[in-house]
This record gives C-alpha cells, sequence and structure tokens, in this order.
C-alpha cells in the first residue's frame, strides 16, 4: 500500500511524459507509456539550458548539502555531548528558525544580498538554503549523537585523545548513516527549493531546476506532457547523483570506523 | 600550572566554538531577519517594506483577532497539520519498518522512496494536479471504473474533499524523509535487544512497543516536531493546486500570509499573521522541551 | 593511502571546486557597453519571446553600446517577484507591467515619471484610447504596447454539425447552443476558469458575464458587488455551471488544449489564444465573432512598458523605449497582435483582417477588470467577489446572498488602507 501510494504518482507522471499531446485528452485515460515517444528525454537533456539548470541544482544542492553538515556536525555535537550554559537556549533558537515562513524571510533576504552583493549568485541560494536546512539536520544529528553510548568516547578520552579527535575518529564513523541522511535532507531541500531561486536569480543561465520548469508554466497553456517531462528529467539526476553519493559516503564513512 | 589553566579554559569554550558557526549563519540569515519581521508586524499600509508613518501598534494583531478568516484558517491549518503529519509518519514508520526486512529488490524500492522527495516541488504539485484532473486525470479514472462514483470528480472543487486532497500530496512529499530518517534510528538500535526480546517469547508488535519505539523515541519525536512546525507554515502545494479555495477549505495560515504579503502586498498583516503561526509553533516546541526535560531528569 | 584518508581528500578537493564554482563572478566590464535589463514574462513565451528577442538584436544593431539582458520571471509570480525586487533596491531597466501589476507598482511609487526621460508628446496623435491608463496627474507612467481583447471564439465545424448556423449574440443563445454542443464528456459546449486555483484569469471571464448583464464592479467610489446587474451575471454563470456545459475542475491549460483539439466548441478568450490555436492545429474551422451580449463588449488587458525608479540606466532604457515604440509595428506583426499605434495597426489589420473583430467592441468600464476607483486593490477586490461565487457554485448559496455576503467584506475591507 504505502509502496504503491509512493510509486503511483511517479508511474503517472513517466507515463504522461511520453504521451503525444492528443492522446492526454481521451477516455480512458491511456495507462501505458507510449515508447515512441521515449525521444523527448533525449531532447530535454540536449538542450543547453536545461543540461545548465541541472548542473546549477547540482552545484546549489551539494553547496547546501556539504555546508550544513559540516556546521550541524559541530553545532549537533555541542548540543548533544556538553552540558553548558546557554545550550537549551541555542537548540531552542535553532528551532524557532524553522517556524518562519519563507514568505516573511524573503523580502529582508532579498535586502541582505543586494548588501552583501550577492544577489544573481548561486552562493546567495546556497547561503539561504542552508540558513533553512542547517537547523533541521543539527537536530537530525543530535538525535542520533543522543543515541551512541558515551562509554566509547570516553574509552577514548581516556586514551589520550582530544575531544575533537574523538569526534573525527569515533563519533563520526559511528554516525555514517545519520550524516548521510544529513547530506540528502540538504540536497534535496536545495534541489526543490523554489521561493528564493526565483526571486534572487534573475539569470536564466543561473536558475535552478525548479525556476525552470516553474517558467514552463505559460501565460496561455501549459503542457501537461511537457511539464511531466521535465518533471522527469528535473527529478532523475538528483536521485541517481543522490544514490551514487549514498554508497560512496556510506563505504567511505564506514571504513574510517574500521580502522 | 599555566597548561591546565587554559586546557580548562579551552575545553569551557569548545562547546560554545563549535555551535559558534552555526548560530553565526542563521543568526544573520534566519533570526535577524525574523526580529525584523516582528517589527514589521507593528505597521501597516501596503508596502513591501513598511513607511515609518506607517505604524500602527497592535492594530493588525486587533484586526485579526477579530476576523472570521483567522479563526477558519486556524481551524484548517489544525486539521491540515495533524492530518499530513500523523499520515505521513505513519506511512514513514512503515516503509522504515519494511526496509529492516532483506527482501528483494529492497535496494530499488529504497531508490524509489527517494523519488518523491528529489521532485522539485512544482513538479510534485503538477503531478497530482493532474492526477486530480477531473476529465482524464488517474484518479478520476479509478474512482468511475471501480464504480464508486459515475460521474465525473473533481475533488479540489468539493468543500469536503479538497482539504484531504492537498494533505495527500503533502504526505507523499514528506513520508520519505521520515521514512530515511527513522531508518537511519533504526540501524542504531541495538541488535542484542532483539534477541533477548525474542528469548523472552515476544512477538513482533510487543518487540517494537517495548524494544524498538523506546530506542528510536528521541528521532522520532523530533521528527514529529519538525513535522509539526513545517506543516504550519508549508503552502506552496496549496497554492498551485487551490489557493485556499474552495469557500477557503483549504486557507491555511501560510496562505493566508502569502496571500497578504503577496497579492495584497500587505507586509505588515502577513507578518502578523506568521507572528500568531510562530506563537502557535513555539506553544508545541515549548511542549516538546518539557517533556523531554521531564525524561531526561531521573537519568541525569 | 587509506581509503578513509583518501575520502577526506577527495572531499577536501570537492568543496574546494565547489567553491570556485559558486563564488561569484566579479565582473571587470569597463564602461561600455551599457547593459540594461528588461524584466518580462514574454520572454518565456514561445511566440512573444521570439519576438522580442527579434526586436531586441535589431535595437542592438542600432545602438550597439547598449546591450539589452533578459530579465526573465514565469508570469505566475512575475508581479510579486518583481515587487521584491523593486522594494528591495534592485529593480530592472525595463520593467514590463500587465494593467493590475502597473498599478500595483504605480501607487508604491516604484514608477519613474517618463516626461523627463522621453519626448511622448510627438506620438500622442498614434496613441490608442488605451495609453490613458498611464497617465497619472499629468505624468506619464508607461507606454502601453499592445492590448488583448476578448471575443468569442468558435469551432465552425462542429457549430454546423450540431445544426447551428451562426454564431451565438445573446446570452440565452449562448447557453442554448453550448447545451447542444455538450456531449460530455467528450465534449463540451464552453470551456471557463471557474475554481480559486485560477482566480486571476477567472476574473476576466466573471468580469466579462457580469458586464454583459450591465454589471459594474465598483461605481461612484463604492463596491456595487450586490447590485441587480451583478446578481444576474452571477445568476447566469451558475446557470451555465449546473447545466454542465463547460468541463468542471478543469483549468485553462486544459480547456484550452481541448479546444484546439475540437472537444470545446466555443471560449470566450483572447486574440492571442485565437493565434495559438491556429498555430496549434491548422485544420481547425475557427471563427471570432463579437462577445455573445447586445451591445457587444469586452474587456483588456493591456501591457505596458515603464521604467522604475532606482533603475540603473534610465536614459539608455528610455532610448530603448522610444525606439520600441517606433517599432511596434514589426512586434504587432511577429505576434499577430494590434498594439498602441494608430498607423502601426491599419497595416497589421490589414496583415490579419480577423484581428478587427478584437478591435472593434467597445471597452467595458474602466477596461473590465479593474473596479472603478479600487484599481490598486484589484486582487483583494476580486479574491472575495470570486470566493463567495465559488459558495454559489459549489454550496449552492444564493447568488443574491452570497454577493451581499462579498459588499459587506468588500466594503469592511476596502475601508482600511
Amino acid at each position: 500500500m504505502a509502496v504503491a501510494f509512493a510509486v503511483l504518482p511517479i508511474y503517472w507522471m513517466l507515463v504522461t511524459a511520453v504521451q503525444r499531446g492528443t492522446d492526454l485528452y481521451v477516455w480512458p485515460p491511456r495507462l501505458l507509456p507510449n515508447l515512441g515517444e521515449v525521444g523527448v528525454f533525449v531532447r530535454l537533456f540536449s538542450t543547453q539550458l536545461i543540461r545548465q539548470w541541472l548542473l546549477n541544482s547540482l552545484l546549489v544542492g551539494c553547496g547546501t548539502a556539504l555546508l550544513a553538515v559540516v556546521l550541524s556536525l559541530f553545532a549537533a555535537y555541542s548540543l548533544s555531548r556538553f552540558r553548558y550554559r546557554g545550550r537549551a537556549l541555542f537548540g531552542f533558537l535553532l528551532l524557532l528558525t524553522q517556524m518562519l515562513p519563507g514568505t516573511v524571510l524573503v523580502v529582508p533576504l532579498f535586502i541582505f544580498f543586494r548588501e552583501t552583493h550577492l544577489l544573481n549568485t548561486r552562493m546567495a541560494l546556497v547561503l539561504a538554503d542552508t540558513a533553512i536546512v542547517a537547523p533541521i539536520t543539527v537536530w537530525i544529528l543530535k538525535a542520533f549523537f543522543d543515541t551512541i553510548p558515551e562509554e566509547i568516547e570516553e574509552a577514548a578520552l581516556m586514551d589520550g585523545c582530544s575531544r575533537l579527535g574523538v569526534l573525527r575518529r569515533i563519533t563520526i564513523p559511528l554516525s555514517a548513516p545519520a550524516l548521510v541522511a544529513a547530506f540528502a535532507i540538504g540536497f534535496f531541500e536545495a534541489w526543490g527549493e523554489f521561493a528564493f531561486a526565483l526571486t534572487f536569480v534573475s539569470d536564466q543561465s543561473l536558475w535552478v531546476a525548479s525556476v525552470g520548469l516553474a517558467s514552463w508554466i505559460g501565460y496561455l497553456t501549459t503542457p501537461v506532457e511537457i511539464m511531466m517531462s521535465g518533471a522527469v528529467v528535473f527529478t532523475v539526476p538528483s536521485v541517481l547523483f543522490f544514490l551514487i553519493l549514498q554508497r560512496q559516503l556510506v563505504s567511505g564513512l564506514a571504513a574510517g570506523a574500521i580502522r | 600550572m599555566t597548561k591546565p589553566l587554559r586546557s580548562r579554559w579551552q575545553a569551557a569554550l569548545l562547546p560554545y566554538g563549535l555551535i559558534a558557526p552555526m548560530l553565526l549563519l542563521v543568526g544573520v540569515l534566519v533570526l535577524y531577519p525574523m526580529t525584523r519581521g516582528l517589527l514589521v508586524s507593528l505597521y501597516g499600509g501596503r508596502d513591501l517594506v513598511p513607511k515609518p508613518e506607517d505604524f500602527v501598534g497592535l492594530a493588525n494583531y486587533g484586526a485579526l483577532l477579530r476576523s472570521p478568516e483567522l479563526a477558519n484558517a486556524l481551524e484548517v491549518t489544525i486539521l491540515y497539520t495533524a492530518g499530513t503529519v500523523g499520515l505521513a509518519l505513519l506511512i514513514g514508520m512503515v516503509c522504515a519498518l519494511l526496509f529492516q526486512v532483506n527482501f528483494p529488490g529492497r535496494g530499488l524500492a529504497r531508490a524509489i522512496l527517494t523519488v518523491p522527495w528529489g521532485t522539485p516541488l512544482v513538479a510534485s504539485a503538477l503531478i497530482w494536479y493532474w492526477m486530480y484532473d477531473p476529465q482524464y486525470g488517474l484518479v478520476n479514472y479509478v474512482l468511475r471504473t471501480t464504480g464508486i462514483t459515475t460521474a465525473n470528480v473533481s475533488l479540489l472543487l468539493s468543500p469536503q474533499w479538497a482539504l484531504p486532497a492537498v494533505v495527500l500530496v503533502d504526505v507523499w512529499r514528506i513520508f520519505p524523509f521520515g521514512a530515511v530518517v527513522l531508518l537511519t534510528a533504526l540501524t542504531a538500535v541495538d541488535r542484542t535487544l532483539y534477541d533477548s526480546a525474542q528469548v523472552d517469547g515476544a512477538g513482533p508488535i510487543a518487540t517494537f512497543r517495548y524494544v524498538t519505539l523506546p530506542d528510536i523515541r528521541p528521532t522520532l519525536a523530533i521528527l514529529t516536531l519538525l513535522f509539526t512546525i513545517w506543516s504550519l507554515k508549508r503552502f506552496d502545494t496549496i497554492w498551485i493546486m487551490t489557493q485556499g479555495g474552495p469557500s477557503d477549505a483549504t486557507n491555511v495560515l501560510a496562505v493566508s500570509i502569502y496571500r497578504e504579503a503577496f497579492r495584497n502586498f500587505r507586509i505588515g498583516n502577513a507578518a502578523a499573521i506568521a507572528m500568531i503561526g510562530i506563537t502557535i509553533s513555539t506553544a508545541v516546541t515549548l511542549g516538546y522541551f518539557v517533556l523531554e526535560r521531564r525524561r531526561e531528569l531521573p537519568t541525569t | 593511502m587509506t581509503r578513509y584518508s583518501m575520502l577526506r581528500w577527495v572531499s577536501a578537493l570537492a568543496a574546494l571546486l565547489l567553491c570556485v564554482a559558486l563564488w561569484p563572478g566579479q565582473s571587470l566590464k569597463g564602461a561600455s557597453p551599457v547593459e540594461i535589463e528588461l524584466a518580462t514574462w514574454h520572454w518565456t513565451e514561445p511566440e512573444r519571446g521570439d519576438a522580442l528577442r527579434k526586436i531586441v538584436a535589431a535595437f542592438t544593431k542600432e545602438f550597439p553600446n547598449i546591450k539589452i539582458k533578459e530579465g526573465s520571471i514565469p508570469y505566475p509570480r512575475f508581479e510579486e517577484t518583481m515587487m521584491v525586487r523593486l522594494a528591495g533596491g534592485s529593480p530592472p531597466d525595463v520593467l514590463v507591467a500587465a494593467d493590475t501589476m502597473f498599478f500595483s507598482f504605480l501607487t508604491r511609487g516604484h514608477l519613474a515619471p517618463l516626461n523627463n526621460l522621453l519626448n511622448l508628446s510627438k506620438y500622442k496623435g498614434d496613441f490608442l484610447q488605451a495609453q490613458q491608463v498611464a497617465e497619472n496627474k499629468g505624468q506619464t507612467y508607461g507606454v502601453v504596447s499592445e492590448y488583448v481583447t476578448y471575443a468569442l471564439l468558435s469551432n465552425k465545424r462542429l457549430l454546423t454539425e450540431a445544426g447551428i448556423t451562426a454564431p451565438p449574440t445573446t446570452p440565452e443563445e449562448f447557453l442554448a447552443a453550448a447545451k447542444k454542443l455538450t456531449k460530455a464528456p467528450d465534449q463540451y459546449g464552453y470551456g471557463t476558469r471557474h475554481s480559486m486555483d485560477q482566480e486571476a484569469g477567472w476574473w476576466y471571464e466573471m468580469s466579462f458575464w457580469v458586464e454583459g448583464f450591465g454589471g459594474k464592479w465598483a461605481a461612484g467610489g463604492k463596491p456595487t458587488v450586490n447590485s441587480p446587474e451583478v446578481v444576474a451575471g452571477v445568476k447566469f454563470f451558475k446557470q451555465m455551471y449546473d447545466a454542465g456545459i463547460f468541463p468542471k475542475g478543469v483549468d485553462s491549460a486544459t480547456y484550452r488544449r481541448m479546444f484546439w483539439q475540437e472537444k470545446v466548441a466555443m471560449l470566450t478568450d483572447n486574440q492571442a489564444v485565437y493565434v495559438i490555436t491556429k498555430s496549434q492545429n491548422s485544420k481547425i474551422d475557427l471563427q471570432a465573432t463579437p462577445t455573445p451580449f447586445k451591445p457587444a463588449l469586452t474587456n483588456a488587458e493591456i501591457v505596458l512598458y515603464t521604467i522604475p525608479k532606482g533603475a540603473k540606466h534610465p536614459k539608455e532604457a528610455a532610448t530603448f523605449l522610444d525606439w520600441f515604440y517606433r517599432h511596434l509595428k514589426d512586434y504587432g506583426v511577429a505576434v499577430q497582435n494590434v498594439v498602441n499605434s494608430k498607423s502601426a495597426n491599419e497595416a497589421i489589420l490589414k496583415q490579419f483582417p480577423y484581428l478587427s473583430t478584437f478591435v472593434n467592441s467597445p471597452l467595458a468600464d474602466n477596461g473590465g477588470i479593474l473596479p472603478r476607483g479600487f484599481e490598486t486593490r484589484q486582487p483583494e477586490f476580486r479574491n472575495a467577489v470570486l470566493k463567495h461565487v465559488v459558495d454559489v457554485l459549489v454550496k449552492n448559496t444564493d447568488a443574491k446572498a452570497a454577493m451581499d455576503a462579498a459588499q459587506a467584506e468588500l466594503e469592511q475591507k476596502l475601508k482600511t488602507k
């Protein structure tokens, strides 16, 4: 049931993507893809601008994910392992950031990026997306760190290892799955983000995929099959890329634990 | 003599140093604008950047608290939040538990699970919009061929069904997030606990109840909290699919905020609505902290 | 090298590369040529985008020192995105605005008066009446480039097959014809927007039916949405809804395509839809006639070219505007649309005679979609009215009661500044 729920819309997106425009408006609807139309993906991928948008999304996605993971790794470790003044307050402040609707944030951030001359750059998107997503990854990582028994670390501390050494040699390898999950959260958040990307970047060549896709919503009409093939083109790379990366990350981080 | 002192200082400062970069980024990009937002809610006028002469004090709040629209928006928001959070957690949990079991095609299934997540927001709303199309959509087709209805159904035009319909879309978008995070937590559960539970003759449900659940509780709790906070501010799907209609049946707080800010350009009023939303979120969060504190106290 | 340390190196390298890739490129451009940004949603529209690009290329050829940068924002979010840029102090040099947006930008003081920047008086005799929209307190804030108006588009073949010899000319005839033409779910007599997710577009059709019955959204500085005429229009819309003559819950993107696939017989739509229908289905026997009212009337969407306050290169922007106006004919021919120039329209109408239907119908009060006296409050006005029309449609609320409620809500809302 749950799998069908996840898969059905994706299947429908694929089927719609490869229909001819005239075959969409028939009863009963065609339930099978029209394989003769698969060329549409090749056509889209061979468009220079679309490849550029995908590349931009990839850069912004990775940038956000990396920055978010690095920042939240330290922050989460701090929140999980130490008891100090301000700890609860910091944790709460981070959660507080999640409560503000992006709508209210767009204008002040726009002014901030104008003043820092970051408008129309991918850097602006990385910073904004990270600020939104990093507090989430902090809390996910903190929850995970909380489940790692402190005794393991204490043993290493006894051996004369510094705190940061413990973090690097023990905590990070042990948290490989959580770090990968955090990376995924950052990556997909940035990949799908729309409001910031639309407002802070006006150069078509700097657009990310989500804005590019939205630009096909026309003033007069929106061709469903083209939107859907676009959706496929703008979804599949993110998923593929992530899956490849996930394998690398998990094995890489886990290898550290063995050593 | 100096060295231990220095290192003690270092030890005391370390946690602050670790969290500082994060606080800096978030402070500059979110918390500072947020404070500004609080101030903006005290202004009237119809500009995105309010003018000083438009200061109105608490008038926005006063008008809002009297308006029936806000009451309706709050009610819809609560229904929407309860629906999305509950369903997304349930489905996410089921998926996470499923992926614990080794079955053929597990890798593929896990990969597919990430697709809804990797789908740009605009795309997912459009897919569902098209699936809900009362003329040629899949949902209509299924309902009609199974004989549930005989006429074309337009869920998004129906005051009763529009809200469940948009809830489903957002559940579809966020449950993979829940599944992935929960799966991560499940991998950390001590295997030996399962073995001993088995020795004790506990069934799968009892094992889940007494072994798995307590262990992943922190993750589950934070996930619930995050899903709730997000649901309170999510608007994109609804904006694309119904813009709050029909008859305000899907008009959640976040949609009101968007309409006030970017249709009517009354940023002050929008900010005031946002502050009401934040107050609710804060109440939920504080509830979480209190529960967490109570749980932690006996052990520390 | 162990795997772990290799991973470290690789990720450090990746991070470095990413930083380089993301870092904003420092522009080392000299003073010339000047680059001006032209912001419009037209860039991403198939026909208009190409037509505009051609015009811009011709301009750059004549003025090699002025380069034009495409500021491209999708139509559904154009107004709000531009408003953020205007309020945030980073406006484009030339800003294209539809009428509602124009008022929105103007009242917030974001547009520069053009009188000091370019001499428009020499074109005074050539302007159409629509140019008046851009006048405010003795100043001109924009140059109207084109406007689209609404007419009755019908599929002659389908009409003939149903035994309808002439396109309807009254609402009653229209409803009867549409009923005859409807063979649900394969064919419908009509297609129209009717739900809140299409709020902005629906306003055109709703205004049009209401005005056809003599209704006005506002008069004498007060909303008049519960006047008998407006209520009659709403009632008629409900009648059409109940008769099932248009596909319910279907958006304009879909029913317009159904129209050019000959599954919808009639539309009340604008000339751009006429053009796109022709280009999508060359075999369709398409006709455009005046709207089914006596006297016929239509509403219009006007497009203006403006220069925002705080634009970096207002002089160059003005140079472009002036040049663009002088070449409006080429643009009008390229997009098959009448433009804001009497002399150009002669040539355009000669080339596309069907356009005269769209030009000759008299415009409804204030262009139809702008409530008189509340031009700048249109989005709020629209939302309050349409929300209550939805009640009539899906909840069977009485039309008069619903419009009374809308009137009360509007009076309350419009009181606050």
